[in-house]
């Protein structure tokens, strides 16, 4: 049965319905459906596979050769022919790009899927999209694991192409012939920040709203503030302030646009990746002084079957494990509706916005500056514009400096008189610079965080803690928002009463989780000096129909004549709402 | 590894995305049934909950000042609204409003009440509150408003806000004698005849004491900063919807102009015929107090 056959005439009408021809003779009549089921199965495995007969998967399974001419019949076939037909054996394992790549164009393309299903759903209209997203949590099967994946392979998309960028890098995989794979990289990573940048208001919550202020907010420095700066923030915001406007605008950047542009720049990427330079071979063994490992290198693994199948495996794993996770563990977060008169503070952004946010606290140049000031008595501390250089130039210079690497390495090279050489010994400096942005990244997000920042006060800190009023992003990725301690213990963890901090002193080991609590924010008041005989007063009042109003009162002897001496932080909650 | 491992590894990964697919599915059409709710039900109900937090804290910022913190309303100011036949659509078929209880809530936050149905019992007017009436509240905050002030509704107590009109009354009030003019000289014109409990009145605090400042602020943040502003130039989110505007507090020439007994008869018996309601029912301690708090703000003694 199992035979290669030539093409055959188109069958005539007799010959189609060969049934009627063998209704008497049962065997025939078993044999001919046989054949027939067959030739459907064959004919639909051609038409998917392009050109792959079931003979043929047959052979590549099992690891036989194809006949001559049959690899040149599948591989020219529309779908197939994006790939290359064969890869170098040492580039392709696993250790040498860590599949990044691959995993980008995975998450990428659960972004367009489930994207494309959220549009169905949701409302680009200031005062309808924020109800539209609950609708499709609370009302539509799917419709929150949907949003929960979309969120979720966003981040991890953003997470794969900056490891990716690393790995490229430490790899030296961007030297020589592939500089402008690299340029279009940079660009795909921006313009994967825009997306997460206009996606990121869509839900237009209190987080969205103020998150698109506070990133938006930075390009007003741009200098000339009153020529450039606001007119440039003006047309991103479509208006003075975040508003339907500016949900209008991004809604149309985050479905049509950067999407067009990612696509067109994906194509541009994966082509000078996968046919005209193929990936690159691991360095040691590209530039290896013994001839017979770079011929090694050099060896070809087919495409089929032993690549694709691999990459089913890795498409089953990841779509398994994201399943997984915004089934039993992943809730893309959903706040209070945007309110345009009350900021929440401190303010919040997500991860990958965080180092920006480190950098506008200016922890280098402007002490630097004053010191320089100061050494020298000059009164120069104006002519220094902390928010257009730290917020604006700043991030494009090192833009335009990450656009340019590879062709920056060229010219030190030239310079130097090295032959460009990928093994990390021959780019020292290269590797440590790489390390150093890392280690200097790394420390930006730390100083964009919250921990980070002075408190407005210490009473304000330890109603943050405990009585946020939002939930606050954690600083990376993938770990849930902490809504604060009294939002977890829930409506019934906490019962009715006032309650004065002091007496929570010690607690006995059998206290409820709302006793402990207490005895957390009694340690945390005690051990600041900040605020002289500071006292604490938590109430939880019933105040409607299933809901409890939840008062942190702290006091404290005022330290100056015009200072009140008590804070207070009220958060109202209903039975239902908790997770 | 070998192809057909491969294959059959991702087969069996694939299988096991049905586990989390067939749980949602499970949960979210409900199949089987459980005495918690489960899937979207759970979900919608804590919308609902979400919606009546956001709700409370805008009633307590924008709405208590006039309202009343519980919602039971303040006299002469406004009327309550934790008020059984409101909540149960009496109201609403008492003035002919058809559409629900729902909608009249949401339109009365929306457009406010720009002819107030009882001057004589609430000298306050109703602001509106909706963005397309620049007013401060968005449609969302509206919808949590709403959702809010009916989750009243089970526990409300019957509250007469809103007595009929005897129709003698109307016919047998007398008009109040006018009070005995004073004349004064670049007045306000309001402040021409102020009538007997005020005229000339002094006030009972020195105007640098710290704690009645403080005092006053709070009462002014609670019920004047709607209209007037967190700094008194009559810009509150309430202040775009009224016409005449409120005043504006840090003007020196104006507030000149507005002599302290003048001032305290403006506040405690409110300007008829604009959005200025009286405080009467404050006391007149409160009312001093929040007095010389706003004079503080254009520096007028
Ligand atoms: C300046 C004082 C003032 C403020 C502030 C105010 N209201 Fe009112 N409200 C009134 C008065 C006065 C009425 C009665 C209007 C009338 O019937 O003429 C009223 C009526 C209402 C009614 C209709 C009651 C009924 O029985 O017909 C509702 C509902 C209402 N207000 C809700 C609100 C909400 C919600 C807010 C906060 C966003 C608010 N109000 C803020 C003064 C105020
Ligand atoms: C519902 C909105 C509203 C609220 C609430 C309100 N006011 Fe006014 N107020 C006004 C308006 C409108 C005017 C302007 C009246 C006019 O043009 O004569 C005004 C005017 C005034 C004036 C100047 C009198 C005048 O004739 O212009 C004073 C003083 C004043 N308000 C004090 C207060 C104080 C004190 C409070 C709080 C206890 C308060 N207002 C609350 C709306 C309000
Ligand atoms: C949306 C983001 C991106 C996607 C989807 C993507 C996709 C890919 C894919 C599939 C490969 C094949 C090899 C591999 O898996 O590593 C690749 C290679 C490469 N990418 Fe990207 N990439 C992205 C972003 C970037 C960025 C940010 C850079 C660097 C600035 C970059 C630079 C390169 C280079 C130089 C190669 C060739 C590597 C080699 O030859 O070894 N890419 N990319």
């Amino acid at each position: 049965m199992f035979q290669r056959e030539k093409r055959r005439p188109r069958p005539s009408v007799r010959e189609r319905l060969p049934l009627l021809k063998h209704l008497g003779d049962r065997a025939r009549l078993a044999q001919v459906v046989r054949d027939t089921a067959f030739r459907v199965a064959d004919n639909v495995t051609r038409a998917l596979s392009a050109g792959l007969s079931l003979a043929d998967v047959r052979a590549l399974l099992r690891g036989e050769p194809l006949p001559e001419g049959r690899e040149v019949v599948f591989t020219n076939a529309f779908f197939a022919h994006w790939r290359p037909r064969a890869y170098a054996q040492s580039a392709s394992k696993f250790s040498n790009t860590f599949a990044l790549g691959f995993l980008s164009v995975l998450t990428l393309f659960v972004q367009a899927i489930t994207g494309i299903v959220l549009m169905l759903f949701y409302n680009p209209s200031a005062d309808a999209a924020y109800a539209s997203v609950w609708r499709i949590v609370a009302e539509i099967p799917f419709g929150q694991f949907v949003r929960d994946l979309h969120r979720l392979s966003a981040d991890l998309l953003i997470l794969f192409a900056a490891l990716h960028l690393l790995r490229v890098y430490f790899a030296g995989a961007f030297k020589p012939p592939r500089q402008f794979t690299w340029v279009t990289g940079v660009l795909l990573l921006v313009l994967v920040l825009g997306s997460a940048l206009t996606g990121s208001l869509l839900p237009y919550d209190q987080a969205a709203y103020w998150g698109v202020t506070w990133v938006t907010d930075a390009l007003k420095a741009a200098p000339p503030r009153e020529g450039i700066g606001v007119a440039f923030t003006r047309f991103v915001r479509g208006g003075d302030t975040v508003g339907a406007a500016t949900l209008l605008r991004f809604y149309f950047a985050h479905i049509a646009l950067l999407p067009a542009l990612t696509l067109a720049l994906l194509a541009a990427h994966y082509y000078r990746v996968a046919r005209l330079h193929g990936i690159s071979l691991p360095a040691g063994e590209e530039e290896s002084p013994d001839p017979e490992v770079r011929a090694a290198a050099q060896a070809r693994v087919d495409f089929l079957p032993g690549i694709l199948t691999r990459e089913w495996l890795w498409i089953a794993m990841a779509v398994c494990a994201l399943t997984m996770l915004a089934a039993f563990g992943y809730h893309a977060p959903l706040g209070s509706a945007a309110d345009a008169t009350r900021a929440p503070s401190p303010a919040t952004v997500s991860w990958y916005w965080l180092w920006l946010q480190g950098m506008r606290q200016d922890p280098i140049v402007l002490p630097l500056w004053r010191a320089w000031c100061d050494a020298f008595g000059v009164d120069a501390l104006d002519w220094y514009d902390s928010a257009a250089w730290q917020g604006v130039l700043l991030p494009s210079a090192l833009f335009l400096l990450l656009l340019g690497v590879p062709y920056l390495d060229e010219v030190w090279d030239r310079w130097r008189g090295h032959a460009s050489s990928r093994l990390g010994h021959n780019r020292k400096l290269g590797v440590t610079l790489g390390l150093l942005g890392v280690a200097v990244f790394i420390w930006f997000t730390y100083l964009g965080t919250p921990m980070a920042s002075a408190p407005v006060s210490r009473a304000a800190e330890i109603a943050q803690a405990f009585l946020p009023a939002e939930c606050v992003p954690a600083p990376i990725p993938l770990l849930p928002a902490d809504c604060g301690v009294a939002r977890r213990l829930g409506y019934d963890g906490l019962p009715t009463g006032a309650y004065e901090l002091e007496q929570f002193a010690d607690v006995p080991p059998s206290a409820s989780r709302f006793e402990v609590m207490l005895a957390q924010m009694y340690a945390r008041l005690r051990r600041q000096t900040d605020l002289p005989d500071a006292k604490g007063f938590f109430i939880v009042a019933d105040w409607q129909t299933d809901l409890k109003k939840i008062t942190l009162r702290i006091t404290w002897t005022p330290r100056a004549p015009d200072e009140v001496g008590v804070f207070e932080r009220t958060m109202f909650l209903h039975r239902d709402s908790v997770d | 590894m070998s192809t057909r491992f491969q294959i059959l590894v991702g087969l069996l990964f694939t299988l096991l995305t049905g586990v989390p697919l067939a749980t949602i599915a499970v949960n979210d059409f409900g199949i089987v049934p459980s005495s918690e709710p489960m899937g979207l039900e759970r979900r919608a109900a804590a919308r609902r909950g979400r919606e009546i937090e956001m709700g409370a804290e805008t009633f307590a910022r924008w709405c208590a000042g006039c309202h009343g913190v519980l919602g039971e309303g303040i006299p002469q100011v406004a009327p309550a609204l934790a008020r059984g036949d409101l909540l149960d659509g009496r109201r609403a078929r008492a003035i002919g409003w058809t559409a629900g209880t729902d909608a009249l809530i949401r339109h009365t936050i929306v457009a406010g009440r720009p002819i107030p149905s009882r001057p004589d019992l609430y000298a306050a007017r109703m602001p509106a509150w909706g963005s397309e009436f620049g007013g401060a509240l968005g449609a969302e905050q509206v919808n949590a408003l709403v959702a809010f002030i009916l989750n009243w509704r089970v526990a409300a107590p019957e509250v007469n806000a809103f007595p009929p009109l005897p129709p003698t009354v109307a016919a047998t009030r007398v008009p109040a004698l006018p009070p005995t003019p004073t004349p004064r000289v670049q007045v306000l014109p309001v402040c021409q005849m102020i009538p007997a409990p005020y005229a000339g009145a002094k006030a009972p605090f020195p105007s640098d004491d710290k704690a009645v400042l403080a005092s006053g602020k709070q009462i002014y943040e609670a019920r004047c900063a709607a209209c007037h502003g967190n700094t008194g130039k009559g810009d509150g989110p309430a202040a775009a919807a009224l016409n005449p505007k409120p005043a504006n507090l840090t003007d020196k020439a104006f507030m000149r102009m507005l002599p302290v007994d003048c001032h305290l008869y403006v506040i405690a018996e409110g300007v008829k015929g604009t959005g200025m309601p009286p405080w009467k029912s404050l006391g007149n301690d409160a009312l001093w107090k929040v007095l010389i708090y706003t004079r503080a703000f254009s520096g007028t003694p």
